[in-house]
Order: C-alpha cells, then structure tokens, then sequence
C-alpha cells in the first residue's frame, strides 16, 4: 500500500516539476532582455516550492492506515 | 532571446493586450476558491453525499487542485507573455508561442511591405483602444498579423514609418552587384 501511495505522490510530483521546468525554461531562454522576467519567474518558482511542501504536509497528515473512505452499496 | 544583426536597432516591442491574460487569469481565480465552495456545501447543504472524503484526504485533493491551477495559470501567462511583435530598422518579428512545446518565429524585411491595415472590430476593442494589424507583403498570399494589439494605430505608425526609413535606406545604398 505505502509503495502505491509512494508511486503515486512521486508520479505528482514529476507531473508538477516537468511542467514547472517547462514554464521556467520558456520564460528565461524566450524573454525579451530588456523585461523583469526573473522577478514573474521567482514568484512561481517560489508557489510552486510552497505548494510542494503543502502537498508533503498533507500527504503526511493523512493515517494512511487508519483512514477509509464510505462507499455505501446503492452505488 | 532574439538575436539581432550587428548595427540592428529596435524600435519598438509590443504585446498582446493585458486583457487577452484576463480572462484566463479571472478563470485561474474562481477555479481556486473551487474548494473552499465544496466544503462549504458539504457543511451547510442538506444533501446526502454517495462518497464520505475525510477531512485529511480533502486537504490533499485541495493542496493538489491548487497547484494545479497555480501551474496551469503561469503555462497561460507563458503563452501571453511570449506572443511579441518586435519591430526594428531592418524588419518585422512575430513571436508567437502556441503552447509548451510549440513556437513560431516570422520576419519580414521592412522594404518588402506593401500594405499596412488596422482593424478593431467590437464594442470592447473600441472603448479599450485594441485590435488586429496586418502587414502585407509583395507577393505573399498571407498576411502577417497580430491580434489584440494595444493602440494598434501607433504601432501603425511606427511600422509605416521604419518602412520608409528603411526604403530610403535602401534606395541611397550603393549599388555592388552589376545587375543581370
């Protein structure tokens, strides 16, 4: 179970960090010179750290082996 | 990064207007506050939910959806904020990003332009002072054009007029070549 769990956070997380690579090379290898690119940059990357810390935070937060989710049986 | 020529002098860059990020920043925005919306309806509404989330497992899905959002809205300000128009004394670029992993770069010389056209077409292009420009050329079917540029007429007017500095230009340069 934890393996799967795992797999899946790290999976997120090369999703997000791929995108996040995506922008921040585009922004500093296609931006006009003469523009405060770096400032709009920072401010993403600097999101983007926080929601992966927030992401950790609650990833942690949950009892993984305590906890279920209701699913009555109509359904 | 564009690379210019040696003695390559800018003009002018320009954008799309702010209000092309708008929509899609007002979009990123409603999308955001999604969660704290679904929370508030599972706590107040009277409606029997088929699926119990623990609370935890919500704070994830939220965290998740955010970013999400976060991530989504910077790849739209990439777009928005790549899509240039440069004019310099020797030519015309045209930037345009289509996405993450797709761009197109147009020039034109600037003695090769035939026809420039502007058009604002709408209520809100109007009272906002927008529109589309179109830059002919000899011998090309398709038109170079930007959308949704601001004050299109000025930028009329500094193409109109690099294009004749650049004619005199090259009407005044000497001639090396013996001809055909």
């Amino acid at each position: 179970m934890n393996v799967l769990l795992f797999s899946i956070i790290a999976l997120l997380f090369g999703g997000f960090g791929t995108a996040a690579a995506v922008v921040a090379y585009h922004l500093r290898r296609y931006a006009v010179p003469s523009d405060h690119t770096h400032l709009l940059l920072s401010i993403f990357l600097i999101g983007t750290v926080v929601f992966a810390v927030l992401t950790v935070f609650a990833f942690l937060n949950i009892p993984w082996d305590s906890f279920s989710v209701e699913i009555p049986y109509r359904i | 990064m564009i690379s210019l020529h040696d003695t390559e002098r800018v003009l002018g860059t320009w954008r799309k207007t702010w209000l092309v990020f708008l929509f899609a920043g007002f979009t990123s925005l409603l999308l955001f506050l999604a969660p704290f919306v679904v929370l508030w309806l599972l706590n107040h509404s009277q409606i029997e939910t088929p699926i119990q989330v623990p609370r935890q497992l919500f704070g994830l899905l939220s965290v998740l959806w955010w970013w999400s959002i976060w991530t989504g809205t910077f790849l739209a300000f990439m777009n928005y904020y790549l899509d240039v128009f440069v004019v310099t004394d020797e030519r015309i670029l045209h930037i345009e990003q289509h996405g993450a992993f797709s761009r197109s770069v147009a020039e034109l010389r600037l003695e090769r332009i035939q026809d420039v056209s502007v058009e604002q077409h709408g209520l809100l292009p109007t009272l906002l002072h927008f529109g589309n420009i179109h830059v002919q050329t000899a011998g090309e079917t398709r038109a170079f054009m930007f959308e949704s540029v601001p004050r299109p007429e000025q930028l009329k007017e500094v193409v109109m007029q690099a294009h004749r500095a650049a004619l005199m230009r090259h009407q005044n340069a000497p001639q090396t070549g013996e001809g055909l």
